[in-house]
């Protein structure tokens, strides 16, 4: 039998705060009057009266310690959602008592955005209303509101508060419980234009059209025959010796490449509303760009950033690799100095060589002085670097012929992305060197 | 039911209550009282079945407005009727206020207007009367009111949490059907263990409420009851119209001189009240002229003499007399002067003064009200001498034997028979004769039937030659005439036998039906010395000549209703412990008793220091050094130490606090650091400008980055990019290398630092 921890009831006793709610302070100036008019006439039913009137008071301070005891309280956060999207907590509660339900009691707590700069980023509270919960019984209860702009938001603990049993004192016990969650940027589906832009690319590059046949992609091995496969990927020789169908799986090749450069920009000094949200735009559109390339397997992907700290996320086009990506994103904050060749002098020199590269800015770009100021980008790199290198100007709407203004697209990431993940992606700092 | 109407129900039945405790008394003052809370209740229903089922039947709120203007006038009216009743008035506004308010669609502040006019009409109440029946009221009042508080508190965050704030919950609340599964045994047993502690609290603090003044300072509207036949002048029979009443007339908490509680024998106790002397036509008349004492004052204070002493409230009546049993050695009321005693015929009276009421302003001498007195009278065969009377001089020994010539002489014929049995005639001898011959020979009956066998003869004489058969006060007027006319001074008195013990409160409650009549036959002159003072003092002889059965099987037929115990034993709790609680009865139950423990405390703690001091001198004083080295010295110099340890440990974990505090938490921080604080300088500094330390970065990769980063700034002057690398450096050497740095060293590595810190803020 486990030994009472008394130190952490002791704790929790303590820890609660109490205070009269605005219905507990009228009640208390009409029982002072009550007392007060007791007194002055020295009338014992008076004074009775406003003995038992003091009762509830009384009672309410004792009542609200027994109520809160025993009651265990839980979170069930998201690891992340998509900003526009429903944000939805579980909280569990669980009675612990044998014989009396808890009734009415409250669950608070703040989501706390840990960068204020984004733009409408503020304080959010979830409240949770407990109606009853039965003895040796938990009840679970789902908060859902429109999420918050993009960012990580903390939540340091829960406070669990009731005015039971009149509603004159309010008692208020919060327990440390730390956690954080991701609102990753909003994402907005993406043209046809952006898929035409890839294959465009492609051809370029290769100077051959690039389709998906599957005579362009490895063979990789054979697997059972799944409902939906393609007749003709069935491998009828081996399907007619082991007597069931079998289908080719092949791999497809690794030369599709996209680098997506986000110059994030603004002033150091009060920039406008505007610029803020040209960031945002910048960051909405980078998010979108990387999902939208997520989706098909076999592609590498390549985030670089500007900014005090300029960084490269790359990898295999994955769930984990979009996870990261997106991630970064939700907490990445403007870039006040950094100039775009210290990302290029972060990129590989596979993917200065053979990537298709998108540079998502907020501020008018001289390429050639970009390029100039790189250590990285040697002659022989940027040979064809001009055919494979877009510009989009967020400032000057150059993204929006890729989006596709539609209405009800969701958006959704199929796979795990728990926090133990190990990354899959190369974090890289450019390497400074000397000038 | 939901929950929502039991709240409502629950809140109207409290506000029904309210009206009724507000109305229960004031009939007195207004004759339509009563038909206020059932108006309450009608319109409560209506509003129920009305307005809270449908809001959009309510009253317009402009139109509330206007009513509510309305009801000063009607209150106005009925003060301007009556102008003595300003307080009902005032009682009734409330009250056409709570009805206007009944019938709007309701806000929680509509609601809590409700529960403010409820207490208020609650005070009012309280005000005007304090009868048991407010008593009942009152906690049933309390009761439903903690319910409907619950109650509004569940209905209150139900509504709170259907109006949201643009977020929603799943399951979403229903506020048509909150709670689920609310109405269960745990529920019902929480809510009466809320009550009861409410209730029991509620208790503690009325009885911790200071008093500053004693019994009876309230005023008590409301007619006083007339009792028959404890007037100056009685006529005979008079008594006869409240034998058949069950009334109160008071109640008495019986105690011998050492505390304990006395329970009298069965139906034996006579409470003397008026004591009658002239007896003409059949009426007894109290004597003539009065010499008024203060008993209280005079008290005998005899420790030989058995005393009984007699805690009584009188209810409501407007008669002067007291009650208790005689003869009467002290009395006090309220005040030592409320209480009077007649030197010449021992009845005992309360002084009437003028007294003022709230409810009405003009001055009257009233006797309405309970009153509190306490008497002790004498027990056992001192209870002959009535130690507060005179003698009687002969004046007044001729009244005492006053009786018409026709009735002298029809009863001295009657006598003769009776007497001629007796060998020797001494008063005590021919008195207990003719007792036993009225009480005991089966001649007489006891009936409470008034019927003349011969109109023209003296009441008495009718009796005794007649009718053979009447109730009390014809045996007592019989005795005392027969007595009389064998020249033995008598006289009347009459009170109340007996009555109805109370075993729950230890109490015995004297009813109408209780009335009785009985005889004092004076045997003699005590002569004695008391307190150094000779005193002369009559020696009257209790004659009760009634058939006690006979009475005692009349006085059973009388209603008894069921339960009556208990009711008794609730209202005795009302009556004396709650509306009769004063300075006095706190002063007895909780200051003396508070007063008497902080001194035992006080005692108890003085001792033990004093055993405690008388060890420690033992256990610590050497007389020589030499005694050190012993069993003693050890133990006494190892205990020394320890607490010498302790204090030390004490005073620096306080001193240790008060310095964290003091220096704030920051500090603590890079306190518990002092080595390394630095380093996390460098990182602060960094951190403000975005560039943070990843937590699987090793701080020599943390300081590459940031040498990088700053390598690339534009203002980087002086190689402060170099400052990560060297504070690294310095810290690996203090940290991983257990090397502390030289004093030059960390004044020269904080002096780069300021200079990285200065160079930050210049460039934002």
């Amino acid at each position: 039998m486990p030994r009472p921890d008394w130190s952490r009831h002791f704790r929790r006793a303590v820890n609660g705060r109490l205070h009269l709610t605005r219905a507990g302070m009228g009640y208390l100036a009409v029982w002072l009057g009550l007392l007060f008019t007791g007194l002055q006439q020295q009338n014992n039913l008076i004074l009775l009266t406003s003995g038992m009137a003091a009762g509830p008071l009384v009672a309410s301070f004792a009542m609200t310690i027994f109520l809160l005891r025993r009651l265990r309280v839980q979170r069930r956060l998201p690891e992340q959602v998509f900003e526009g999207d429903s944000l939805a907590i579980d909280y569990i509660a669980e009675n612990t008592r044998h014989l009396h339900a808890a009734l009415a009691f409250e669950v608070q707590e703040q989501l706390v955005p840990t960068d204020r700069s984004i733009p409408n980023a503020s304080r959010l509270r979830s409240r949770v209303m407990f109606d009853r919960v039965a003895p040796r019984d938990r009840s679970r209860i789902r908060w859902e509101a429109p999420s918050p702009p993009r960012g990580r938001y903390e939540l340091t603990s829960l406070d669990l508060l009731t005015r039971a049993p009149f509603g004159l004192v309010e008692r208020r016990l919060t327990i440390e419980s730390p956690d954080s969650f991701l609102i990753y940027p909003k994402i907005t589906p993406l043209s046809r234009r952006w898929a035409q832009l890839w294959r465009e690319s492609s051809q370029s590059r290769k100077g051959r059209r690039h389709d998906r046949t599957a005579q362009q992609q490895e063979y990789h091995g054979l697997r059972d025959y799944r409902s939906g496969d393609s007749q003709r990927l069935i491998h009828w020789r081996t399907s007619a010796r082991v007597g069931e169908l079998m289908v080719k799986e092949y791999e497809q090749e690794n030369d599709q490449e996209l680098a997506i450069l986000l110059d994030a920009w603004q002033p150091r000094n009060r920039p406008t509303t505007e610029q803020r949200e040209l960031v945002e735009q910048a960051i909405r559109f980078a998010a979108s760009a990387c999902l939208e390339t997520s989706r098909t397997p076999g592609r590498r992907l390549v985030l670089g950033w500007t900014g005090a700290v300029p960084g490269i996320r790359q990898g295999p086009s994955g769930v984990r690799l979009l996870h990261e990506i997106l991630g970064q994103l939700a907490t990445l904050r403007a870039n006040t100095e950094g100039p775009l060749s210290a990302v290029f002098d972060g990129l590989s020199p596979s993917v200065l060589r053979d990537a298709l590269i998108v540079v998502v800015t907020t501020r008018p770009i001289n390429l050639a002085e970009e390029i100039a100021r790189s250590a990285r980008l040697s002659e022989a790199s940027t040979r064809g670097l001009a055919a494979r290198l877009i510009v989009l100007d967020v400032s000057k709407g150059e993204q929006e012929p890729y989006l596709a203004r539609r209405k009800g697209d969701v958006v959704e990431i199929r796979g795990p992305a728990s926090k133990s993940d190990a990354p899959t992606a190369n974090a890289s700092v450019p390497q400074a060197q000397n000038p | 039911m939901n929950l929502y109407s039991l709240y409502r129900t629950s809140v109207y039945t409290m506000l029904v209550l309210a009206t009724l405790i507000l109305s229960v008394d004031a009939t007195d003052y207004n004759q339509f009282a009563m038909l206020y809370p059932v108006g309450v209740a009608i319109a409560a229903f209506v509003a129920f079945v009305t307005v809270d089922k449908h809001p959009a039947l309510g009253l317009n709120r402009d139109l509330a407005n206007f009513l509510a203007l309305g009801t000063i006038l009607l209150a106005a009216a009925e003060y301007w009727a009556n102008p003595s009743s300003l307080v009902i008035a005032l009682g009734h506004w409330l009250v056409y206020l709570q009805l206007v308010k009944m019938f709007l669609p309701k806000t929680f502040e509509d609601d809590w207007f409700l529960f403010l006019l409820g207490v208020v009409q609650v005070v009012i109440g309280a005000f005007i009367g304090q009868s048991d029946h407010i008593g009942t009221l009152l906690m049933l009042w309390a009761a439903v009111s903690l319910a409907a508080l619950g109650l509004f508190y569940l209905h209150r965050e139900t509504v709170r949490f259907a109006n949201r704030d643009g977020s929603t919950l799943t399951p979403a609340p229903d506020p048509r059907r909150p709670y689920p599964g609310l109405f269960n045994p745990g529920f019902v047993l929480s809510g009466a263990l809320v009550t009861l502690f409410t209730i029991i609290l509620g208790g503690f603090i009325f009885l911790l409420m200071p008093r500053w003044t004693g019994p009876n300072s309230s005023p008590v509207p409301g007619a006083p009851r007339h009792l028959t036949g404890f007037t100056d002048q009685v006529k005979l029979g008079q008594m006869g119209e409240i034998l058949e009443s069950d009334n109160l007339v008071f109640s008495v908490e019986l105690t011998t001189a050492n505390g304990k509680v006395h329970e009298p024998e069965e139906q034996s106790s006579l409470f003397g009240g008026v004591t009658l002397v002239s007896y003409q036509k059949g009426r007894w008349t109290r004597e003539s002229g009065s010499s008024m004492l203060q008993p209280a004052v005079g008290a005998f204070d005899d420790r030989s003499l058995s005393v009984l002493r007699q805690k009584i409230r009188l209810e409501s009546t407007n008669n002067e007399v007291l009650f208790a049993l005689r003869p009467i050695a002290w009395a006090t009321g309220p005040r030592a002067v409320d209480v009077e005693l007649n030197q010449f015929d021992g009845t005992l009276v309360r002084r009437v003064e003028p007294t003022f009421s709230i409810l009405d302003d003009s001055p009257k001498r009233r006797t309405g009200g309970p009153f509190d007195y306490e008497v002790s009278s004498i027990d056992g065969e001192d209870g002959r001498v009535a130690l507060f009377e005179t003698a009687p001089n002969p004046r007044r020994r001729r009244e005492l034997l006053e009786m018409p010539e026709p009735v002298r002489q029809a009863i001295l014929a009657y006598n003769r028979p009776v007497l001629e049995a007796i060998p020797e005639r001494t008063p005590l001898r021919v008195a207990r004769t003719l007792e036993s011959h009225l009480r005991d020979s089966g001649l007489f009956i006891y009936s409470l039937k008034q019927k003349r066998g011969d109109p023209q003869l003296d009441p008495v004489v009718d009796f005794l030659v007649n009718r053979k058969q009447g109730h009390c006060e014809y045996y007592a007027s019989a005795l005392a005439l027969m007595l009389r006319a064998e020249g033995i001074p008598t006289r009347v008195v009459n009170g109340f036998k007996g009555g109805d013990w109370n075993s729950i409160v230890n109490v015995l409650l004297v009813r109408e039906k209780h009335a009785h009549s009985w005889v004092e036959a004076l045997v003699g002159i005590d002569s004695r010395e008391i307190n150094g003072r000779r005193l002369v003092r009559p020696v009257w002889l209790t004659l009760d000549p009634t058939p006690a059965g006979q009475r005692d099987e009349v006085v059973a037929k009388v209603s008894n209703p069921p339960f009556r115990a208990w009711l008794d034993a609730l209202r005795h709790v009302w009556m004396f412990n709650i509306i009769g609680f004063d300075s006095d009865a706190q002063e007895r139950l909780i200051y003396a008793p508070i007063r008497w423990l902080w001194n035992e405390c006080r005692r108890g703690f003085g001792v033990l220091r004093h055993v405690i001091t008388l060890l420690l001198i033992q256990f610590f004083l050497f007389r020589n050094p030499g005694e050190l080295f012993s069993v003693r010295g050890f133990f006494a110099s190892v205990t020394m130490m320890l607490l010498l340890v302790g204090l030390a440990f004490l005073i620096r974990t306080f001193v240790g606090r008060l310095l964290r505090r003091w220096r704030g938490e920051a500090y603590g921080i890079a306190g518990n650091q002092p080595e390394v604080a630095f380093f996390l300088r460098l990182v602060r500094m960094l951190s403000r400008t975005g560039l943070e330390r990843a937590p699987a970065e090793t701080q020599r990769e943390f300081a590459r980055r940031a040498s990088t980063f700053l390598t690339q700034r534009p203002t980087n002057r002086d190689g402060l990019a170099t400052v990560p690398e060297q504070v690294v450096d310095a810290y690996y050497r203090v940290r991983f290398g257990q090397r502390p740095l030289p004093p030059e060293t960390v004044s020269w590595l904080d002096q780069r630092l300021d200079d990285l810190e200065r160079d930050l803020q210049l460039t934002g």
